[in-house]
């Protein structure tokens, strides 16, 4: 790999990594044909240097299919068919029209994507799938004709209808703001429902019914295509892309398919009901913007009805769909028979077998077609249920009493929890692992407590009282908020990772239990401050966490607060920031203010708080210390904060690794200890690093302290970001000069190749410059100190190299250093450290180094 | 039959519009809509018909015309200055791409698709996702791309390569 600084490795592992990217490139020199002949190749092979070689052409396929390339892969020919028109591209193919010479008839032929094929497993599944299909023989149903495999392609033909997809056709509906009509619609589908009973009899299931899988033949009548396939070539294409991009086929699964059980009759009926409905409507009966709103609304939220869409619509209509949208798969139709027919009534305008009329309705036409009968059983009927109404009920008033005040506590428990732990400030505890500052009491909930006891007096053999304690008191996942107050970043992310899953699967979650759900939000919140640790370093999987707690908690205050933090920058800049806010904090609980101060502090600052586990921004200095200035406002007063920050336990994985640092740079000529430190420190990095944060650098930097002489650099563009960082780190902590000897031609010949306008690229020259006492170190932290006047570790810089020239323009640096510092005592102590080191040469320094010391 | 530019651009729509998407990256994103710079290309395309020379180059045209064009917005829209808080505008979480070529279904399938391959895309260091968006997304010939980039061809393919690993890699861990 070359995205990582380059550390000493077996020898053989990089050769045979650099052969087999050369192999790659030669397979990507050539063109398509060629590449997918190298594909065949590979597949056949079946090693692990071949699966990883087929990982990158299934990802060049994943693009490719994305965007298209018009024209240029139209095959002549496949097999026996003739090729002569592209009829359309999808997730998982194409779709041409051809000829088939030996039979002189039009096909359409579908081509799936060589990424969707690639696994044998997966051949053999679609030769079943497609079998089964093609003994299919229903009206409305497309037929399959065959299919095959030639060059390395699989693919398999239909009947070449002429006419269009039902997609297009509400696509135009929408257009042109047309809606069809629905008796008409009612008969057309009527015919679907019976070529789903067709196929279902047969034990076949569809799995995929949506408006792109239902074609509209000229005549109107409509016809399924793509049965089994669609859907399990969905699903490899899911398997690639992984979870999450799912959005366009949720829309018409069934709830029991959306949580990831199998599929039924009764899932397929449901689809078909969405795709009626959307038909009729041009819009679903359930929405959702994103993903996860789209799952939350197929598993939770009520379908609209059809009526209030479309008002011209039967009532009968409307009760046919809403019965096929019913969430429990029990309550659909018991198949597409029955559905068929009652279809086949609304079309007709006659009474529908499902709609249930209300009971005296129903009760009057019994009494009018039996008259005398009728009354003599009514009379006895209805004296019967008087007498056991009234004897039941005085049996149970006083017991029915008592349910209710039980049930009342503990739906007044519930509430209470649920404002307390999932609300407003979010966990104290959560939000202290971020900021490294203790915000406020934790809320003892003693008055959660007696409610709960109350209602456990009444009925103890119920232990909901006891589990909604539990939820109150418990931390959801207490070994992870350690792992987090301790810096652990990718460890609490892992173990949050395991405990969502787990509550996910739950039927908790499905029914929408509020216990279940409650944990979840405070889970997700945990996991996205994981997300946001350096160790991590990866604000967007941050975003998705909090909205997904946003979704649990509608308004809860602190995700909105971290989302507002992560986004303001595309927003219109700090002044936005501070105004969404401020708008945020007016309807806030009590303490929202500190909690949102402490959050602008930790997040302005580049050596955090204490303990503190926010990701390091990068972030100019102006607007480093306008936002803290305005965290320290909230928070009330500097005092509190550097109590908080000095009373921590710990640091963030970052501090501990500047920490380390030093303690290896102080070590550096004791033989024994140097190794063991570099070990430990290099073990923090492997352990607690994840691959993609920019602490990586710290390899490099480690690296450098073992062996600066033999440490190769790389002129890998994407491994240049971790070796600049950690260079940077390297000279901040101020390696012996004759360290430096060998390897500084070697960065002078790297810096001449680099393209020098980054800021990072004129703080390495000018640290390096200083560092090497170099003729022009002084020039070159001028220059740092002008581009950047609002950075401290410029001055720090420039003031290093005056230590020998100049005293006093030294000490004015050190004071420039510290009024631009955000984090003050931070830049203090630095200070003192160069002005120590000083004092070795020159006893001028040492009354300088008292004042800052005393803290003038 | 001459080629006209509607019907030149219909048929590179999905490539000019993820062209756009990829290049205007999330924060753009979250101030406009793909679809009205698509427009703007489509409007600018149709004024300046005349300059392709060639109409076999009229893929390769379309996207540079939309490269400059999101260039030109990125050019404009960044480093402004911190405007009136007044004006700030609601955060859009998703954004809607209509492809009209096919249905809406296709259509959300596709915007599923192309959010998480510029997920995936905003993961990888900056020469990757270059590479992989000049040579898969903008068609650029590799001799072209090496030129840009300062290197051999083999070097660029090599870079591809290892950028395509990174990718599956970005795309199957995206949780």
């Amino acid at each position: 790999m070359t995205d990582q600084p380059e550390v000493p490795r077996d020898d053989a592992e990089t050769v045979h990594e650099a052969e087999l990217d050369q192999r790659m490139a030669d397979i990507l020199s050539g063109d398509r044909r060629s590449i997918s002949h190298a594909r065949r190749e590979l597949r056949e092979q079946g090693s692990g240097e071949s699966d990883d070689l087929i990982g990158r052409l299934d990802a060049l396929d994943y693009v490719d299919s994305l965007v298209g390339q018009p024209g240029s892969e139209l095959p002549e020919r496949l097999g026996e068919y003739r090729i002569t028109d592209l009829l359309g591209r999808g997730g998982m193919g194409t779709v041409f029209e051809a000829f088939q010479e030996s039979l002189e008839r039009p096909v359409a032929l579908k081509v799936l994507s060589p990424a969707m094929t690639s696994d044998q497993k997966m051949r053999r599944r679609f030769r079943i799938e497609a079998r089964a299909s093609a003994t299919l023989h229903h009206q409305h149903i497309v037929p399959v004709y065959g299919f095959g495999e030639t060059a390395g392609y699989l693919y398999f033909t239909m009947e070449r209808v002429d006419g269009v997809s039902l997609d297009k056709h509400i696509s135009r509906n929408i257009t042109t703001g047309t809606s069809p009509d629905p008796r008409e619609t009612a008969r057309q589908f009527a015919g679907v429902a019976d070529a789903l009973a067709h196929a279902h009899r047969r034990g076949i299931l569809h799995r995929d019914v949506k408006p792109g899988n239902i074609l509209v033949h000229p005549d109107k009548s409509l016809a399924l295509a793509d049965f089994g396939l669609s859907k399990m070539l969905n699903e490899v294409s899911m398997s690639m892309s992984a979870a999450g991009g799912f959005l366009g086929t949720l829309h018409y699964a069934a709830p029991e398919q959306a949580k990831g059980k199998d599929a039924s009759f009764a899932s397929d009926l449901y689809s078909l009901g969405v795709t009626m409905f959307e038909t009729l409507t041009n819009e679903l009966p359930v929405e959702g913007r994103t993903t996860e709103a789209m799952l939350d609304a197929v598993l939770h939220a009520e379908p609209a009805k059809l009526r209030t869409k479309l008002p011209k619509a039967p009532k009968d209509l409307e009760a046919v769909i809403h019965k096929l949208l019913q969430k429990e798969p029990e309550d659909r139709y018991s198949d597409g028979e029955a559905l068929a027919r009652d279809l086949l009534r609304v079309a007709d305008d006659e009474p529908v077998r499902i709609r249930r009329l209300p009971a005296f309705v129903r009760a009057w036409r019994t009494i009018r077609k039996h008259p005398a009968l009728s009354t003599a059983i009514g009379i006895a009927l209805i004296l019967v249920i008087i007498v056991l109404w009234l004897s039941v009920e005085a049996a149970n008033a006083s017991q029915e009493q008592m349910l209710t005040r039980h049930r009342g506590l503990l739906d007044e428990a519930a509430k209470k929890v649920a404002e307390r732990a999932g609300d407003a400030r979010g966990a104290p505890g959560l939000l202290a692992s971020l900021t490294g500052l203790t915000i406020g009491e934790i809320d003892d909930g003693n008055d959660v407590k007696a409610v709960l006891l109350e209602a456990s007096s009444l009925r103890p053999e119920d232990f909901e009282w006891n589990r909604i304690w539990i939820a109150f008191k418990e931390d959801p996942e207490s070994k992870a908020t350690k792992q987090l107050r301790a810096g652990r970043g990718r460890a609490a992310r892992d173990t949050l990772q395991v405990r969502i899953d787990e509550l996910e699967d739950n039927a908790g979650f499905a029914t929408g239990d509020a216990i279940t759900l409650m944990k979840l939000y405070r889970l997700y919140l945990s996991r996205a401050i994981a997300y946001l640790t350096p160790a991590v370093a990866d604000p967007v999987m941050a975003g998705k966490d909090l909205l997904r707690a946003s979704l649990i908690r509608r308004g809860a205050f602190f995700p909105q607060v971290l989302t507002t933090i992560l986004e303001w920058r595309v927003m219109d800049g700090p002044d936005a920031l501070f105004t969404k806010l401020d708008r945020l904090l007016a309807d806030a609980p009590d303490g929202g203010r500190k909690a949102v101060g402490a959050l602008l502090i930790a997040y302005a600052h580049i050596d955090p708080p204490a303990g503190a586990n926010m990701m390091s921004f990068p972030l100019e200095f102006g607007l480093r210390r306008r936002i803290h200035e305005r965290g320290v406002e909230m928070w009330g007063g500097d005092e509190e904060f550097r109590l908080a920050r000095d009373g921590a336990p710990g640091l963030g994985l970052e501090g501990r690794l500047r920490q380390h640092g030093r303690e290896v740079r102080r070590v550096l000529g004791v033989a024994d200890e140097i190794d063991r430190w570099l070990n430990d420190g290099r073990g923090i990095v492997e352990r607690e690093v994840a691959r993609t944060s920019p602490l990586r650098s710290w390899r490099l930097t480690y690296e450098l302290f073992a062996s600066p002489a033999e440490v190769e650099f790389t002129d890998a563009p994407d491994a240049r970001d971790y070796q600049i960082r950690g260079l940077i780190e390297y000279l901040r902590l101020g390696p012996q000069p004759g360290a430096l000897s060998e390897l500084a031609p070697r960065i002078r010949l790297w810096l001449s190749t680099m393209t020098a306008q980054s800021i990072e690229a004129a703080q390495l020259r000018a640290l390096f410059a200083a560092v090497t006492t170099s003729s022009d170190a002084f020039d070159l932290a001028g220059q740092w100190v002008r581009s950047d006047p609002e950075d401290p570790e410029a001055y720090l810089c420039r003031m290093r190299c005056q230590l020998a020239r100049d005293v006093d323009e030294a000490v004015f640096d050190a004071t420039m250093a510290l009024q631009k510092a955000v984090d003050k005592p931070a830049v203090r102590s630095r200070v003192i450290e160069i002005l120590r080191e000083a004092e070795a040469r020159n006893d001028e320094f040492t009354e300088y180094r008292r004042m800052f010391d005393s803290g003038n | 039959m001459a080629l006209t530019p509607e019907a030149a651009f219909e048929r590179y729509r999905e490539r000019l519009l993820s062209v756009i998407y990829l290049r205007m990256g999330p924060a753009l994103r979250t101030r406009m809509d793909p679809e009205d710079v698509l427009q703007e290309v489509a409007i600018q395309a149709i004024h300046s018909w005349h300059t392709l020379s060639d109409e076999k180059n009229v893929g390769a045209w379309l996207v540079t015309l939309a490269r400059r064009k999101v260039a030109r917005i990125l050019r404009d829209q960044v480093g402004v200055a911190a405007r009136d808080p007044r004006r700030e505008r609601k955060m859009k979480t998703d954004l809607p791409v209509q492809d009209h070529r096919t249905g809406p279904v296709t259509a959300a399938d596709r915007q599923d698709r192309l959010t998480l391959l510029s997920a995936a895309l905003e993961r990888l260091s900056p020469s990757h996702r270059e590479v992989i968006i000049l040579s898969r997304i903008e068609n650029w010939p590799a001799k072209d791309i090496a030129k840009r980039l300062g290197r051999t061809e083999n070097a660029v393919h090599l870079l591809l390569g290892r950028a395509l690993k990174r990718l599956a890699e970005e795309l199957k861990s995206e949780p």
